[in-house]
């Protein structure tokens, strides 16, 4: 006749097993929750990255299309700098080679920060910060314009609550038609 | 009358079999962890602020190209490649490291040289796009993977493809390396230099 195994599992066995199968979850839940702060983090540095693609796409596409810029207002921008940084604001206008006018602005007001570029189709196209997500401060943007080279640097950074200030929205060298015509 | 095995498994067999997972899960383990790490490099490689600098170059090589000095080391790059397609060119030099004196005339007239600027203009954007280094090759971008450059260069030629198909026809491409981001505005220190590259017509 058959012999079925009846004993079962000693409690000395079923401990082991528990133990085992306790640490192996911890391990694998500190691995887990780890890649998970990762993914999170990678979310949000793809934020920035699209909302810098789109940004940035919109305004060099508009200069390129209009054969470059030929000259901008304020003229005197680097004076002009502090008072637009204590009003929470900065706004340039681009002259295009072909007569066409556009106007990049942009707000710092806490919590209603946002990137508005007025293109040369008179189309309003504005990126509010929130875009990229809660807690995102713009730094001070840093916009140089260079008289002798003719040569306008605006670089926008920000700080972001999980990755501090590494981050740029905006990092564009513009050269001047005046000078710079071949390369348009 | 038939005996059933009730024995279970003997501890060697478990172990066999625990070390057999174990060696499993360390293979997939060290294949994964290099991929992550890749994958942060490339956050580095051919940003669109990067391209659109990199056009600034690329407008300015196409303007010089027929400049004595620019017109030969266009010719080197292409000559070099002509001569050896299909060896592996370790020793040989498959680029060119732009300076400024490329984009000088060497016989230039009165007019160039009160006119022409472009040495100043490649001084001017080379600091102000914060650049490190620019490498004239070839469209097809084959023979620069063996290059003698530094780990981070060979790191982001490696990671493009070799540009087999050229559609338009370009003979040249510009590899520019950008000084690690953090330069100006962040305190926030990274040690990676930033690539990008773009195709010019020569």
């Amino acid at each position: 006749m058959k012999k079925i195994n009846n004993h079962g599992l000693t409690a000395v066995e079923v401990i082991i097993c528990f133990s085992i199968t306790a640490v192996i979850v911890i391990s694998l839940f500190k691995v887990i929750s780890n890649y998970n702060d990762k993914q999170y983090i990678e979310s949000n540095k793809n934020q920035i990255i699209t909302y810098k693609n789109v940004v940035t796409k919109s305004i060099q596409s508009d200069i390129l299309k209009n054969g470059g810029i030929k000259s901008i207002s304020p003229s005197d921008f680097n004076d002009k700098y502090d008072e637009m940084y204590n009003n929470k604001y900065f706004n340039i206008n681009f002259y295009y080679n072909n007569g066409q006018n556009a106007r990049l602005y942009f707000d710092l007001h806490e919590n209603y920060e946002y990137i508005l570029f007025s293109n040369s189709e008179r189309v309003d196209e504005k990126y509010p910060l929130s875009d990229i997500g809660n807690g995102v401060i713009f730094n001070e943007p840093r916009i140089d314009y260079d008289e002798d080279n003719e040569l306008l640097n605006i670089y926008v950074g920000i700080n972001h609550p999980d990755l501090g200030d590494k981050y740029a929205v905006l990092d564009l060298t513009l050269p001047l038609t005046s000078k710079w015509s071949n390369l348009y | 009358m038939k005996k059933i095995n009730n024995k279970g498994f003997a501890l060697v067999e478990t172990l066999i079999v625990s070390a057999f997972i174990v060696s499993i899960f360390t293979i997939m383990y060290t294949n994964f962890y290099p991929i992550m790490g890749e994958y942060e490099k490339r956050e580095n490689y051919d940003d669109i602020s990067l391209l659109y600098s990199s056009n600034l170059f690329k407008k300015l090589i196409e303007k010089n190209k027929s400049y004595p000095n620019m017109a030969s080391k266009i010719n080197s790059v292409l000559n070099i490649s002509s001569s050896t397609p299909y060896a592996p060119n370790i020793g040989f030099s498959t680029y060119i490291e732009l300076k400024a004196d490329s984009f000088y005339p060497d016989n230039y007239t009165d007019n160039e040289k009160k006119d022409n600027s472009s040495r100043d203009c490649f001084n001017v954007l080379f600091k102000n796009t914060d650049v490190e280094a620019i490498y004239l090759t070839t469209y097809n971008i084959s023979n620069m993977k063996n290059q003698n450059l530094d780990v981070q260069t060979i790191d982001y030629i490696k990671s493009l493809p070799n540009f087999n198909n050229n559609p338009n026809n370009l003979k040249c491409r510009i590899i520019v390396k950008y000084k690690p981001e953090g330069n100006r505005e962040s305190n926030n220190k990274d040690l990676n230099y930033r690539y990008s590259t773009i195709g010019v017509d020569c």
